[in-house]
């Protein structure tokens, strides 16, 4: 016999992707009666596995875990929730149509093959000044950005820190890193690195999932941001956990039910209740009512605000702002079932697991991206691949494998519309593949395909941007999604807002979330 | 939602247009002083601004209000629109009422303020100084409305004085004759006529399609003519303003889109309308600051009424608290001739004009043939209006 809930909770958390189950278990261990409703059937959010082909089990979206901090994993005893990593740090390996590759090893390259000593040099020197960089931004990760609310003397003092330490380091460092913080990252390649390949696969990640080709301004910031994750204290690392990405989301949501947070699933929250101004529950699609004076909405900022509110219950201005926010996406995803493990010709089997970047130089990233601004495909996708299965064979029938493939600078308005550009897309990478791998077309059972329209409809984010908004340096920080309500705060009393479109924003960290929760449990005592 | 606003490109040949009305006051213009009224030309003095201030307060004036700013708001949602955008009720509003209202931005500041005329909950027409598309449209978004910028196809006039309701129905308008302040008739043709106006006297202002203006005009003008009729300027107009407490956006405050120093916007509460501000409304635009700026005693000035020692008007002068503390600044001043006082409306700063109310004194530069002489005037804080006139609220209207 099912329990029936009670419809009067102290905080009510909307949607159960990583960010909202973090903070629920934040939020009940603070010793609040925790309601968090979730419109799927399962939890994980963007983050959810699906089989998508009998026996072949894949996470529908992202594939590694490259921003899981050990404060996360702490704070939610993941490793005490079924979080289990056997595996090393998952190597990258830019791959070269005449069998050159060049290989990423340890945290983000700390070692690489393929490259002349002279490159590997100047690598491993740029390596450690972005990974020093990415570590002064680190610091403003695990707590509510300052605005004109959030201004204490501490928040204060922690830049001033943050400022000394740079400047401790030594005048070139402290020189360097005002130099190298607005500019790209072709430029900052092309002063250190001679190796196409290289570059290539390090342009890639700056602009993997925002609208910026590598020659674009700011375009490093993507990759710092990237280096600014790390698992469980290694900073730079890739992971892949036991069981998969599933597995992942298993111990987040392990974490909220052993916390005594109630979940429901299926409820999909339609509108906020609001009384006197002030947020009093929500009220769900299915028509069930739920009462709260706190609301946690860890949902796309565009849906939360302009949708779950409405914009009649917004101040103009506040409006302006976020019709100005750009939350279209544009990676897409494609989920390929093999009947057997595909041979790339260059790379051993043990290779294969491996994250594979199709990135062969700076030029090829970023006349890919030109496209995208015309709302075109671009001309030779760049992706990454990874084969699950290769972590753990349970994913896939035994001698089968799975490629799991995001693909860059597939806008979400196409000129031509998605219907018609979705095949020309799969085949262009698939085509790519097979010039790699041949024969790899031929042993496809089923695929999976997602582009940002359906990455929109499938996971209810507006634009079905990946981090839900843009996350590039006029969105960072104090400015996401607004400067006004950076603090997790919104513009009715009692409702909060976390997720990826907030600080520090997208990736599976679960930051957000802590943050949020930590404001609300602020607020609480004041 | 839509709107029909078509830009001028030519307009940079010719920077002043021209109001259907201009011909005729160009022919009663003798001095040629015209002014820039939101990108029309307007008169400031017609003949004898003295003349023209008593034809307000003695017989009837006529007054050019085309260039005023005129949105029409129609649909289902216009409503509720409008009580998102203003801070008044607009559902208490009755139909055919016009309202003087207010509309502020997220901080609560003050945008413009203007008449909103309602014909019926779906059917309005909101009047002011500034031009504000833009924030109407995006105010707009998610409700089912039509803004029409109607500036340039509906021409206005405005009659004020204890004769302008013989003249309205000397001229055929008989069924002004019943008309209560703030409410307002529509006639055939698509002329409307409310009682409403700047001078706190017995008015009425008169909006048409552009093309009867001529027709209006002659007949306006012949009915008057035995009843005083005077074309007037701004100039006539500004003292009878001055005399009944109205004041004017970026002038006796700065409109907040204009603002450029951070200090400058000012919230209702601090230009004197907090009678204004409707906290049961669920919520407008603005409500939550105003709401915080309340509760934490965040307001920073005070709006009030000012009558000043001598004769001398005291335009743009500083206030002292003790002859020596700077504590304001008059925005707008005159010397009254029908309450023969110097009078003025002025920028207090907290706790000045509420706690302390005494002691207030106005530096006055008076130049006299390439001389200043300074003075030192007290100033007292009174109630607005500084002119109250019986006739301005009598239904029927003085008739003569």
């Amino acid at each position: 016999m099912q329990e029936v809930p009670m419809k009067s909770y102290d905080i009510i958390i909307v949607g159960a992707g990583h960010n909202g189950m973090a903070a629920a278990v934040k939020l009940s261990k603070s010793g609040r009666k925790v309601l968090l409703l979730e419109s799927s059937s399962k939890p994980g959010g963007m983050a959810v596995s699906n089989e998508f082909f009998k026996g072949y089990n894949t996470a529908t979206l992202p594939h590694l875990i490259n921003h899981l901090s050990s404060n996360i994993i702490s704070e939610l005893d993941l490793f005490d929730h079924g979080l289990e990593i056997k595996n090393e740090i998952i190597p990258s390996i830019s791959i070269d149509q005449n069998h050159n590759h060049v290989f990423l090893n340890g945290e983000y390259g700390s070692n690489v093959e393929g490259i002349n000593s002279e490159d590997n040099h100047n690598w491993l020197k740029l390596r450690k000044r972005l990974f020093n960089q990415a570590n002064l931004l680190k610091r403003f990760i695990g707590n509510a950005p300052i605005n004109q609310e959030n201004i204490s003397f501490l928040e204060k003092l922690k830049f001033l820190k943050a400022g000394l330490d740079l400047r401790f380091q030594g005048k070139e460092e402290f020189q360097e890193f005002f130099r190298m913080i607005l500019m790209c990252v072709a430029d900052v390649l092309e002063e250190e690195i001679e190796s196409d390949l290289l570059s290539g696969i390090v342009s890639f990640d700056s602009t993997l999932g925002i609208r910026l080709g590598p020659r674009s301004p700011t375009s490093l910031m993507g990759l710092l941001y990237r280096f600014s994750g790390e698992f469980n204290g290694q900073q730079g690392a890739q992971i892949f956990p036991v069981g998969g990405m599933e597995q992942l989301i298993k111990s987040f949501y392990a974490s909220v039910e052993s916390s005594g947070v109630t979940t429901l699933f299926s409820q999909t929250v339609k509108n906020f209740i609001i009384k006197d101004g002030k947020v009093d529950g929500v009220i769900t699609k299915e028509g069930n009512e739920y009462k709260s004076s706190i609301v946690l909405s860890s949902v796309s900022p565009i849906l939360t605000f302009l949708e779950l509110i409405g914009p009649k219950r917004l101040d103009t201005g506040f409006i302006r702002e976020l019709k100005s926010l750009r939350y279209h996406g544009n990676v897409s995803k494609l989920n390929l079932a093999l009947d057997r493990m595909p041979i790339f010709e260059g790379l051993d089997e043990n290779q294969l697991s491996s994250r594979i970047v199709y990135a062969p130089s700076i030029d090829h990233i970023e006349k890919n991206f030109n496209p995208s601004k015309y709302q075109e495909l671009p001309h030779d996708p760049n992706f990454e691949l990874v084969f699950p299965n290769r972590f753990d064979q349970s994913l896939a029938p035994n001698g089968a494998a799975i490629a799991s493939i995001i693909i860059q600078n597939t806008p979400y308005n196409l000129k031509n519309g998605w219907k018609k550009s979705k095949e020309k897309l799969q085949n262009d990478v698939l085509s790519r593949l097979e010039s790699f791998s041949p024969g790899i077309k031929k042993s496809i059972l089923a695929s999976q395909f997602l582009s940002p329209q359906d990455i929109e409809s499938s996971f209810n984010v507006p634009g079905g941007h990946w981090h839900h908004s843009e996350l590039q340096i006029d969105r960072m920080y104090s400015l996401r999604p607004v400067f006004k309500y950076s603090n997790y705060k919104t513009p009715l009393s009692g409702l909060y807002v976390c997720g990826a479109g907030t600080h520090p924003g997208g990736g599976i960290n679960g930051n957000s979330g802590i943050n949020a929760a930590k404001q609300i449990i602020k607020d609480i005592k004041n | 939602m839509k709107n029909n606003f078509k830009e001028n490109k030519n307009n940079f040949k010719q920077p002043l247009l021209k109001t259907p009305f201009y011909e005729m006051f160009s022919k009663e213009m003798t001095q040629g002083y015209w002014y820039d009224w939101s990108g029309y030309k307007a008169a400031s003095i017609v003949q004898d601004q003295e003349l023209e201030y008593f034809a307000i307060r003695s017989t009837a004036s006529l007054f050019d209000i085309s260039p005023l700013i005129k949105y029409r708001i129609t649909g289902p949602d216009a409503e509720d629109f409008l009580n998102k955008l203003t801070i008044r009720n607009v559902s208490q509003q009755k139909n055919n009422t016009v309202q003087y209202t207010i509309w502020c931005d997220d901080e609560g500041n003050v945008l413009d303020d203007g008449t909103l005329f309602k014909f019926n909950n779906t059917d309005f027409r909101l009047c002011c100084q500034e031009r504000h598309l833009p924030w109407l449209i995006d105010t707009a978004s998610g409700f089912n409305v039509e803004i029409l910028e109607e500036t340039n196809l509906i021409a206005g006039l405005s009659i004020q004085g204890p004769t302008s309701a013989a003249v309205l129905i000397n001229a055929g308008y008989q069924s002004i004759d019943h008309l209560k302040p703030f409410e307002m008739i529509k006639l055939t043709d698509d002329i409307l006529i409310s009682r409403t106006g700047f001078t706190g006297d017995l008015g009425y202002e008169i909006f048409l399609p552009n093309k009867l203006s001529t027709a209006v005009w002659n007949n306006l003008w012949k009915a008057g003519e035995d009843l005083g009729i005077r074309a007037i300027g701004f100039n006539a107009l500004n003292i009878a303003r001055i005399e009944t407490g109205f004041i004017m956006t970026n002038s006796d405050f700065i409109a907040s889109e204009h603002a450029v120093r951070n200090d400058r916007a000012k919230k209702p509460d601090e230009i004197g309308m907090s009678w204004m501000v409707d906290m049961t409304k669920q919520y407008f635009n603005g409500k939550v600051a105003i709401q915080k700026a309340r509760e934490n005693n965040e307001n920073k000035f005070v709006f009030v009424a000012l009558e000043i020692d001598g004769k001398e008007p005291a335009d743009g002068a500083i206030i002292y608290h003790n002859k020596d503390l700077e504590v304001g600044i008059i925005t707008a001043a005159t010397w009254s001739p029908t309450a023969k006082k110097s009078i003025a409306l002025a920028t207090l700063k907290l706790p000045y004009g509420q706690k302390i109310k005494s002691n207030l004194w106005v530096e006055i530069y008076a130049l006299r043939e390439l001389e200043y002489f300074k003075m030192m005037k007290k100033a007292f804080i009174v109630k607005a209006p500084f002119v109250k006139l019986k006739r301005r609220n009598l239904t029927p209207p003085l008739r003569k």
